[in-house]
């Protein structure tokens, strides 16, 4: 399925494309609420680690139960965040009472500076992958590898690194 | 295991698979280029599609200029109009999906009319349920009758009788019943039966009234306090006088191996009920009076008016009592023969008592009102067989007890007193109808009917007093007899019009047959019950009779409560 005609779909539709084992569907949700969730478990004071484990079983528990996913009734988006809810408060219920959340695992307010420094990230990133080659692009997709990972990755790194211009 | 799951399963693993490696690529990348940890659910964009990522970075560009202060701006890239959407802080936003933010205002503000609406009707609801039970206004409008062991709910169309509930206290017993009930008490008693002991109260949306019951496992009588709903006559609460948390005795007496009928049984509730703010005051007689050697004592009983949990008893002694309460529940004035008694309405604890003189020991206070801070009681001489008896009207103040005045002596035992604003009307037993002065006492007019017609009640509507009578006074017991009506008007004691009612009238002191409850006026109809236990609707004009309605064939005489209105 071509990819635009998936990036103009709505929730609903992608997760009943899923449904139907179109696994592109999953490039598109996966991308669209990954870091949406990210964010509502860490506003939860989940850890970073824990909130991207989160992240993971909410997609996994997507997966489980996309086969059940009754399009008539769960609505699209809401049954997402029904998923990610249970999930985080499953994964608040397992950590022990007593083990309060320090400062630093706490998601302040928003704060200006960082989110223009993420736009800026952003921004960076984009233009570099932009100017990437279509074959270092395939290499970063298919990531580092195992061990010491990759030549061709780390090649592909370099190269987006130096297009990316980051500030330090 | 079939062949769709198979291939179900197999799907969920590639797909996760892909995931996973789609989310690792992002992570080495973010590691890589050592950026936020947030970055890398940003990167996965760039991974999953080129094209799109790059539109997605044009647009970042465009927003980098103009940064919107929202941390969520950047979340959605892909799909712009997701983009001023926030995760859900708690679980109810994930009852209301947001759609846009021209949605989520209408959407908002619904929620809030409805919101405001439910909250105003949930008000009004709960005024009205207030207002309902507790306020007189409020009450369910009907006749409500008590006949000799069921109440009713009558409705009154054009003068017209019907029945809107009925509640009776059990059925009359059988010959069974009554061959066990005298073998328990190794006598012969004729078929007894439950009985209502006082005349209705209505308060609210609750009817209030006294009556017995047997229990068929004991064989035993106990006096009850019954709480109906005044709408549809179900029972909402009971409270048993006798025993428990009275302290009353036992309510069935023995005299001399004989079951006594005469005197009041101990637990009658003599009286109507009479609420004032949250509670309910009963005065109960709990020892037989007609035993020499007890001493004859009374209960005041404050129940709280919605439940029937007691709020405080007081016992005193007394041969005759009688009780009011103040409107605002604060004192509670009974009788002891010649005594008048005041007591805290709250606590029952005795304030103060007052004796007035009598001309001799049969006699003692038979009546009892609160007026505008005044306490108006009528003293008899309550021996029937007494040729000269006489009968006198004391005003008392009611804070202090203090006595206003005393009326001259009137022949005979006369009526309950009708009290208006200025004047006290009653009748007496040797045919005369009389008003006095509410503030001095002195008499304003009288009116002479024949010596032999005892007056039984009188109530006074609209400037016109209204009085029913008998051919035959109470002291002529069980003779049947003709009931009469006449009006006069309030202001002068003229004879207005005179006309008798259908039926007979059998008087009997021993009922005390001066009712009150005998006479009603409301709805422009006059109500008057009958010894046979009917009730007749007249004409208010004229005292013509439009309707009679035999209640029960009981020979008891209906007491009656209107609550005047429309009841159907």
């Amino acid at each position: 399925m071509p990819m635009d005609a998936l990036e103009n779909s709505s929730v609903q539709e992608l997760l009943i494309l899923l449904k139907q084992r179109h696994i592109e569907a999953l490039d598109v949700l996966y991308p669209m609420y990954g870091l949406a969730f990210y964010r509502y478990a860490r506003h939860h004071h989940l850890t970073h680690e824990d909130a991207e484990d989160v992240v993971q079983t909410i997609f996994c528990r997507l997966l489980d139960r996309i086969e059940s996913y009754d399009e008539g009734r769960e609505g699209g988006e809401r049954w997402l965040w029904r998923i990610c809810h249970n999930q985080v408060i499953d994964c608040l219920r397992r950590q022990k009472s007593s083990q309060l959340p320090n400062a630093e695992m706490l998601v302040g307010e928003f704060d200006p500076d960082a989110y223009l420094i993420d736009q800026e990230q952003v921004n960076a990133f984009a233009r570099g992958w932009a100017a990437l080659d279509e074959s270092d692009r395939t290499e970063l997709k298919r990531g580092r590898g195992r061990g010491l990972g990759r030549k061709a990755w780390h090649a592909a790194v370099v190269k987006l690194r130096d297009l990316c211009r980051f500030e330090e | 295991m079939t062949l769709e799951n198979v291939h179900n399963k197999g799907f969920t693993k590639r797909a996760r698979a892909h995931m996973q490696s789609m989310d690792q690529a992002a992570k080495d990348l973010q590691r890589a280029l050592n950026l936020s940890p947030e970055m890398k659910y940003k990167i996965v964009s760039f991974l999953a599609h080129t094209e799109q990522a790059k539109k997605a970075s044009s647009e970042e560009e465009l927003s980098a200029k103009t940064p919107v202060a929202d941390e969520f701006a950047s979340l959605h890239f892909l799909k712009p109009e997701l983009a001023n959407e926030r995760p859900p802080s708690s679980f109810a936003d994930l009852r209301s999906p947001k759609k846009s933010s021209h949605k989520r205002v209408w959407f908002r503000s619904l929620a809030a009319i409805l919101c405001v609406v439910f909250l105003v009707g949930a008000f009004a609801l709960v005024l009205q349920m207030v207002h309902q039970s507790t306020s007189e206004g409020s009450s369910p409008p009907g006749l409500y009758t008590a006949t000799n062991n069921s109440v009713s709910r009558l409705g009154d169309k054009n003068g017209h009788l019907t029945t809107l509930w009925s509640y009776t206290l059990s059925a009359p017993w059988t010959e069974q019943r009554i061959a066990e009930y005298n073998k328990s008490i190794h006598r012969s008693a004729s078929a007894w039966t439950t009985f209502i002991d006082s005349p209705v109260t209505v308060s609210g949306n609750i009817a209030y009234f006294g009556g017995n019951a047997d229990d068929p496992n004991t064989h035993q009588f106990h006096h009850y306090l019954y709480a109906l709903n005044a709408t549809n006559g179900i029972l909402l609460w009971r409270y048993q006088i006798d025993g428990g948390k009275s302290g009353i005795p036992s309510p069935v007496f023995l005299q001399n191996g004989q079951l006594s009928t005469f005197s009041l049984e101990p637990g009658t509730v003599t009286g109507p009920p009479q609420v004032a703010q949250d509670l309910v005051y009963i005065l109960v007689a709990s020892k037989p009076y007609a035993l020499p050697q007890y001493s004859p004592s009374y209960s005041i009983v404050a129940l709280d008016r919605e439940t029937g949990s007691v709020h405080w008893t007081t016992h005193y002694f007394a041969d005759l009592s009688q009780m009011s309460v103040a409107s605002d529940g604060s004192m509670v004035y009974t009788t002891d023969a010649n005594l008048l008694m005041a007591f805290n309405g709250e606590n029952g604890q005795k304030q103060w008592t007052k004796e007035v003189s009598r001309p001799n020991n049969y006699s003692g206070f038979f009546d009892l009102h609160l007026v505008n801070q005044t306490i108006l009681a009528t003293l008899s001489t309550y021996a029937p067989t007494d040729p000269t008896s006489t009968s006198s009207v004391y005003a008392f103040a009611a804070t202090t007890g203090e006595l206003r005045w005393e009326s001259s002596r009137i022949n005979g035992l006369i009526s309950p007193l009708m009290i208006d604003q200025d004047e006290v009307y009653f009748g007496s037993e040797t045919g005369t109808i009389a008003a006095l002065s509410l503030q001095s006492g002195s008499l304003i007019w009288s009116y002479r009917t024949k010596p032999s017609e005892a007056i039984v009640s009188v109530k006074e509507s609209g400037g016109v007093l209204y009085a029913d009578f008998t051919q035959s006074g109470p002291l002529q017991q069980n003779l049947p007899s003709k009931l009469s009506l006449l009006a006069l008007d309030a202001h002068h004691g003229t004879l207005n019009w005179k006309t008798s009612l259908p039926g007979t009238y059998q008087s009997s002191l021993m009922t005390l047959g001066w009712n009150e409850s005998q006479l009603i006026i409301g709805n422009s109809f006059l109500y008057a019950s009958l010894s046979d236990g009917t009730i007749c609707s007249l004409s208010i004009s004229r005292g013509l009779a439009i309707s009679c309605d035999q209640l029960t064939q009981d020979h008891t005489i209906p007491s009656l409560t209107l609550i005047e209105g429309s009841a159907g």
